[in-house]
């Protein structure tokens, strides 16, 4: 009825003034104030009449004000859960997102699909062995190209009925990087004691070889015998030196030795290193003038060697090598292309490790592009290898280039 | 006049005795410490090439069971580090030669010295 809806007309007079009160209150009393003109007698009346009404009242302002602390704490909570810095995510057993903080992609219903759009659970997901044991687990996962180490403690729901898990997922990918980093440094380190052993090592054979290379020609009249020799001897000459660096480059780094020298005609002085391997084939060599560089020469040579002795190796019987030197900007660029067999490129992240070979034992140490890839950063350049299994490889060396 | 060759390496100790031929004398070879000491006291040699590194005894423990003799020695190793002239002297030798040997004739004229010292 019209006149109900008016709190005056359902509680009747002799109500006067009806005051609002604010509905937040830091201690919780409510109070209803009433301003009246009413006799003892009719107050006593008026309070039971009112009694009946107000528990009502109370019973609503208790809600409300409950509603208000809920409210807050779930706001709370929100805020806790959005702002942790790793994500976080409650999921049931079989792997549904039932809430998940801002790490997670929207829209996905599980975690595995939230974290990397991954179609099924991540290895070493530790979610089943929380399940069975009841108790919170923790294993590495790695998923998106990043690694987290999950932790899961499992729970039940409210009502009991559910088990439910907390998952927090702890980013590792940098510490694991660093972690790979010092190894790789170790094995570098190893690398550099086994080299210095290894080159020890060869310098007995080499320098008898040599030796006995130069009593020999000192005994032979002139002619082919004589000519041959003078080759080995010089092939042994140039293992020295190989070995030698090999040697620098164990002590502890590379010697910082530099001298400005000019591009083409260091690569033009290690040719004539290889002119059997280089042979049979095509050859296809741009060396521009003027570009230089700063590197200690002897270093440059074994790189140059490496990478032209290393195309001449995978042709076979034929083929095409290309040498450039050449300025890009300020730049300083050699380039050794082949027609060879190609890489794989499963392999061609690896190639610049050391020991990585794919040649057969005793054909190859794995060093030689290590070695070289360390050099080049050494003095501030960089190597970069592109191939095609079928069509050959294409190394490209960068380097700061030296103005006049 | 003998002169022992004692290194582990065939081709370093055929090297070394077919540039010495020149000097006309008996040439032993040893392959190893112990072998060294044992032709050593056979032999009696005027000159003798010892290399440091060897399996079994090495060139200064051969130095030491050998004791008190006539010899040149002339010391020979790869690890330029550890040895030098002064170490091979203070071993009992008289030259130390680092490996790898640029040029073996050098080699054979500093033996010649050697051996002249002697007369």
């Amino acid at each position: 009825m019209e006149d109900q809806k008016y709190l005056a007309n359902i509680i009747g007079r002799p109500l006067s003034i009806l005051l609002s009160i604010p509905l937040f209150s830091e201690n919780g009393d409510y109070v209803i104030y009433i301003e009246n003109q009413l006799s003892d007698e009719e107050l006593a009346e008026f309070f039971a009449f009112m009694g009946d009404r107000i528990s009502s009242l109370e019973m609503t302002l208790d809600r409300i004000v409950l509603d208000q602390e809920i409210n807050s704490a779930s706001y709370m909570w929100e805020s806790t859960f959005d702002g942790i810095d790793s994500p976080v995510a409650i999921v049931d057993k079989e792997y549904n997102i039932y809430r998940k903080n801002k790490f997670f992609n929207a829209n996905s219903k599980t975690c595995f699909q939230a974290l990397g759009d991954e179609t099924s659970k991540c290895n070493g997901c530790p979610l089943d062995q929380a399940y069975k044991t009841k108790k919170p687990a923790s294993n590495k996962i790695e998923v998106n190209e990043k690694k987290y180490i999950v932790h899961t403690y499992p729970f039940s729901d409210a009502s009991q009925s559910k088990q439910l898990f907390v998952n927090l997922y702890t980013d590792i990918t940098k510490s694991e990087n660093l972690h790979g980093q010092i190894i790789q440094n170790e094995k570098m380190s190893a690398v550099g004691n086994l080299a210095d052993h290894i080159a020890h090592e060869l310098n007995n054979p080499l320098t008898g070889i040599r030796s006995l290379a130069q009593v020999l020609i000192s005994e032979q009249e002139e002619g082919q015998l004589k000519e041959d020799l003078i080759e080995i001897e010089k092939a042994t000459e140039r293992s020295q030196l190989i070995i030698n660096n090999l040697i620098e480059f164990s002590k502890a780094g590379i010697s910082h030795k530099a001298e400005t020298i000019d591009l083409a005609e260091l690569v033009a002085k290690t040719i004539p290193f290889l002119k059997s391997v280089m042979g049979q084939f095509e050859r296809n060599i741009e060396l521009a003038e003027g570009v230089k560089i700063k590197i200690d020469p002897q270093l440059g040579q074994q790189v140059i060697f490496n990478l032209i002795n290393n195309a001449c190796q995978s042709m076979g019987d034929s083929g095409i090598l290309t040498l450039q030197v050449y300025s890009n900007q300020n730049i300083a660029c050699f380039k050794v292309k082949d027609t060879g067999a190609g890489i794989p490129t499963k392999n061609l992240k690896s190639i610049f490790e050391p020991f990585f070979t794919t040649k057969k034992e005793g054909e190859g140490t794995g060093l030689g592009l290590s070695v070289c890839k360390n050099i080049i950063t050494t003095y501030g350049g960089k190597i970069e290898v592109a191939s095609q299994v079928g069509n050959g490889t294409e190394f490209t060396i960068q380097m700061p280039m030296v103005s006049e | 006049m003998t002169v022992l060759i004692a290194d582990d390496e065939t081709i370093v100790r055929l090297a070394l005795k077919r540039a010495l031929s020149v000097l006309n004398c008996t040439i032993i070879e040893a392959s190893n410490g112990e072998e060294a000491v044992e032709k050593w006291n056979q032999s009696n040699p005027a000159l003798v090439f010892l290399d440091v590194l060897m399996p079994g005894l090495t060139g200064p423990q051969v130095l030491s069971e050998i004791g008190q003799n006539n010899a040149k020695i002339i010391l020979m190793s790869a690890y330029t580090g550890e040895y030098d002239m002064e170490k091979a002297r203070s071993l009992g030798a008289n030259l130390f030669i680092a490996k790898p040997f640029e040029d073996i004739f050098s080699i054979v004229e500093k033996a010649k010295e050697l051996l002249h010292e002697s007369r």
